[in-house]
C-alpha cells in the first residue's frame, strides 16, 4: 500500500477539523430523527440505537409534509424561473449597455433588510386578496432572487468575449436572436450559479412566507415551526422535518458544486 | 455589385478622433488593405462599414447603397475576426452554416454551401469538431469559411492572420490573396503589418492618427511615397532619413548630410533649388545605398552590425555622423568596423520637407 505524505494527511486533518463545527449539527439532526424521544434526549447522547421511520411516518402521513415540500418547490422552482426570466436580459442590458443606474437599484432592493418589506407587502396583498397565493410569494421571493441573477450575470457577461455577438450581428442576429442563439448558450456555468443560489434562498426563506402564507401555501419552514409551537415538542419529528428541509439543499449543492464556485469566482480573475 | 465607398467619415470616441474626414471608393472586386501602426483607428474604419460602430459623420455607402442607419445584418458584409470568433458551443459545420439558418432556406442548399465552402478551404474533415478541438490555423480556415459561405457583397477582415505562427502566417497570406481573387468579392482587410499589405492588396490606404496618408498599389507607394511617414512605414528594412543642406560646386547641385553627398539629377534642379534655405529630409532605400568599387570614393562608411538573412544581407553602418541600414547580396564579405565605400543611386532617392515630412521631389 502506497504510504500517504504528511501533507496529505495534515491537509485531511485540518479539513476535518474545520468542517467538523459545520457537519455534527447536520449529523446529529440526521441521527436524531430515526430515534424515538427518549433517545433524543438521553444524556450521554446515543451513538448506536435501533433507527425507527416513525418520526417519518409522523411527517409525512400526520402532519402532510409532502403538501408543503410541494409548496416550497413551487414557490422556489417559480421565482427562480420567474427571476432568470426578467433577470438575465436585465443582466445582460447591464452589462452591455453599462446601465448602472438600474444595476445598483436592483442591488438596492436587495440591500434593504427583507423585513422593510413584510408590512408594505401584507397590506399590498391583502388589498388584492393575495395572501396565501403562490403569486405572492413567488414575487416576494424574487426580491432576493432576481437580485443574486443579475449581479453573478452581469460579471458572467463581462466576462464574454464581445467579438462573438459581433459575429453573431455580422452573421444576420437581431439582439434578441444574439441574446438566445449565442449568449444564452455559453452562459451555463453562470445560469447554473445564479440559479442554484436563488432556489436555495427560496427554499430557506422563512420571513416572508411567515407573513405572506397561510393553510394553502406553507411552505417547509413554517411548517416546521408550527411543529415547535405544539404544547409537547415532538423532537424526532421535528428532526425528520429538518432532514426533508436539508436534504434537496444538499443534493443540489452537490450536484452544482463546481458551477457554483466557478461563478461566484467569476469576473473576480480574468482568465 | 460590391462596391463601397466612404464619404468624409469621421469617428470621434467622447474627445478621441479616431478617424478623420476618411474617404475612400473601393471599387467591385478590389482587395484593399488599410495598413498603419497599432492605435490608428484602421480597425475602426472596418468597424463602421460592419455597423460595429456608427461614424460622428459622413456617409458609408455598400454596394451603392446608403447604410448609415442599417444594422450590421442588413448589410450584406462578412467578417473574419482577429481572433476568430467562432461560436463555441457550435460545432465547425454549425458555425458555418449559422448565417444562411438564420436566412432561412433549404436546408439541402445550405448543406450543399457549407460542403463547397469546406472542400475549398480543406476543412471538410473538421466539420463535427468544436472550435476548441481545432489548431489556431484549422480554426483561421473555419472562420473564413464562415464568411464565405454567406457570399457576400464585401469581406472585412480584421487582423486574420495576427494570432498565426509566422510560416502559417506567410502560407495562409498567399491563400487568402488566391481565395479573393477566385471568388471575386470586393475585400477590406485591415492589418499592422506591411509585409501583409504589400502582398495581398489592389490597393493599400495608409494610415495614421486616423488620417489617410496615401492610398496607391503597393509599388507605388513604395516607390513614390507621399510623405515621410509612408516612405518610413513601408519596405523592409525602412527608408534612411537624413537631415540635409544644399550646396553648389562648380556648378553642379549637391545634397549634404554630414559626409554623405548625393548629386542632385538634373530634372530636379529647379525643384531643389526653389527650396534653398528650407529644412529638407533626404530619403533613400537600402536597395538604394550600394558598396561602391571605386577606392576613391568620397562617401566612406563604418559597418556597425552585420546581419545575414540568407539571401541577402543588411548593414548597419555609420556615416559620419548619421545612421543607415542598407541591403546587400550575401556573397560580400564584410564585417564589423571594417570601411566600406558607398555609393548613392541619384535617380533613387527621395526629398521630404523636415517640416511638414510632405515629399518635395521624388
Amino acid at each position: 500500500m502506497k504510504i500517504p505524505k504528511l501533507s496529505t494527511v495534515l491537509f485531511y486533518i485540518l479539513a476535518l477539523f474545520v468542517a467538523l463545527p459545520f457537519l455534527f449539527p447536520l449529523v446529529w439532526i440526521a441521527l436524531a430523527s430515526f430515534k424515538n424521544q427518549a433517545q433524543i434526549v438521553a444524556v450521554p447522547p446515543m451513538w448506536i440505537f435501533e433507527p425507527t421511520l416513525d418520526n417519518y411516518r409522523k411527517v409525512f402521513l400526520e402532519q402532510e409534509f409532502g403538501r408543503f415540500f410541494l409548496n416550497s418547490a413551487i414557490i422556489a422552482v417559480g421565482s427562480t424561473v420567474l427571476s432568470l426570466v426578467l433577470g438575465l436580459p436585465a443582466a445582460y442590458t447591464i452589462s452591455r449597455y453599462r446601465q448602472t443606474t438600474l444595476g445598483v437599484l436592483i442591488l438596492l432592493a436587495r440591500l434593504m433588510p427583507g423585513i422593510s418589506y413584510l408590512i408594505p407587502w401584507f397590506i399590498l396583498f391583502s388589498k388584492l386578496h393575495m395572501v396565501d397565493t403562490y403569486s405572492a410569494l413567488i414575487a416576494s421571493h424574487m426580491l432576493v432572487g432576481m437580485p443574486l441573477i443579475v449581479w453573478i450575470m452581469v460579471n458572467y457577461f463581462d466576462g464574454l468575449p464581445r467579438e462573438l455577438e459581433e459575429a453573431a450581428q455580422v452573421d444576420g442576429c437581431t439582439l434578441q436572436q444574439t441574446f438566445m442563439r449565442v449568449v444564452l448558450p455559453l452562459s451555463g456555468p453562470g445560469i447554473i450559479t445564479a440559479s442554484t443560489l436563488s432556489f436555495l434562498f427560496s427554499w430557506n426563506n422563512f420571513m416572508f412566507a411567515l407573513v405572506l402564507s397561510a393553510d394553502n401555501t406553507k411552505p417547509l419552514p413554517i411548517a416546521i415551526y408550527s411543529f415547535v409551537s405544539y404544547a409537547e415538542v415532538s423532537w424526532g419529528a421535528v428532526m425528520a422535518a429538518a432532514v426533508v428541509i436539508i436534504a434537496p439543499a444538499i443534493v443540489l449543492t452537490m450536484v452544482f458544486q463546481r458551477y457554483v464556485i466557478k461563478g461566484l469566482t467569476m469576473g473576480a480573475v480574468k482568465g | 455589385m460590391g462596391n463601397v465607398v466612404f464619404e468624409h467619415v469621421t469617428k470621434e470616441f467622447g474627445s478621441v478622433t479616431a478617424v478623420k474626414d476618411f474617404s475612400l471608393e473601393i471599387a467591385d472586386k478590389e482587395f484593399i488593405v488599410v495598413v498603419g501602426p497599432s492605435g490608428c483607428g484602421k480597425s475602426t474604419v472596418l468597424r463602421m462599414v460592419a455597423g460595429l460602430e456608427r461614424q460622428t459623420a459622413g456617409n458609408i455607402f455598400v454596394g451603392g447603397e446608403l447604410v448609415n442607419e442599417k444594422p450590421p445584418r442588413e448589410r450584406n458584409i462578412a467578417m473574419v475576426f482577429q481572433n476568430y470568433a467562432l461560436y463555441p458551443h457550435m460545432n465547425v459545420y454549425e458555425n458555418m452554416a449559422f448565417a444562411l439558418t438564420l436566412r432561412g432556406g433549404p436546408k439541402a442548399e445550405i448543406d450543399r454551401k457549407v460542403k463547397e465552402a469546406a472542400d475549398i478551404l480543406d476543412i471538410g474533415p473538421y466539420l463535427s469538431r468544436k472550435p476548441k478541438e481545432l489548431s489556431g490555423g484549422q480554426r483561421q480556415r473555419v472562420a473564413l469559411g464562415r464568411a464565405i459561405v454567406r457570399e457576400p457583397a464585401v469581406f472585412l477582415m480584421d487582423e486574420p492572420l495576427s494570432n498565426l505562427d509566422a510560416k502559417l502566417r506567410v502560407q495562409t497570406r498567399a491563400e487568402i490573396a488566391k481565395l479573393q481573387a477566385r471568388l471575386g468579392i470586393t475585400t477590406l482587410y485591415v492589418t499592422h503589418d506591411q509585409t501583409e499589405a504589400m502582398t495581398m492588396a489592389d490597393r493599400i490606404v495608409v494610415i495614421k492618427d486616423g488620417v489617410i496618408q496615401q492610398i496607391d498599389t503597393p509599388q507605388t507607394l513604395y516607390d513614390k511615397p507621399a510623405n515621410r511617414f509612408v516612405a518610413g512605414f513601408i519596405g523592409t528594412p525602412p527608408m534612411n532619413f537624413f537631415a540635409c543642406r544644399m550646396e553648389s560646386r562648380d556648378g553642379v547641385l549637391f545634397l549634404m548630410a554630414s559626409e554623405l553627398k548625393v548629386p542632385v539629377p538634373d530634372e530636379w534642379r529647379r525643384t531643389v533649388e526653389s527650396l534653398a534655405g528650407r529644412e529638407i529630409i533626404l530619403g533613400v532605400r537600402p536597395e538604394a545605398i550600394q558598396p561602391s568599387s571605386d577606392e576613391a570614393c568620397q562617401l566612406r562608411s563604418v559597418i556597425d552590425v552585420v546581419e545575414p538573412m540568407g539571401s541577402e544581407t543588411y548593414l548597419n553602418l555609420r556615416i559620419g555622423e548619421q545612421r543607415a541600414v542598407i541591403r546587400v547580396a550575401s556573397e560580400l564579405k564584410v564585417a564589423p568596423d571594417q570601411i566600406l565605400p558607398l555609393t548613392v543611386d541619384p535617380g533613387k532617392i527621395h526629398l521630404f520637407d523636415a517640416v511638414t515630412g510632405l515629399v518635395l521631389a521624388r
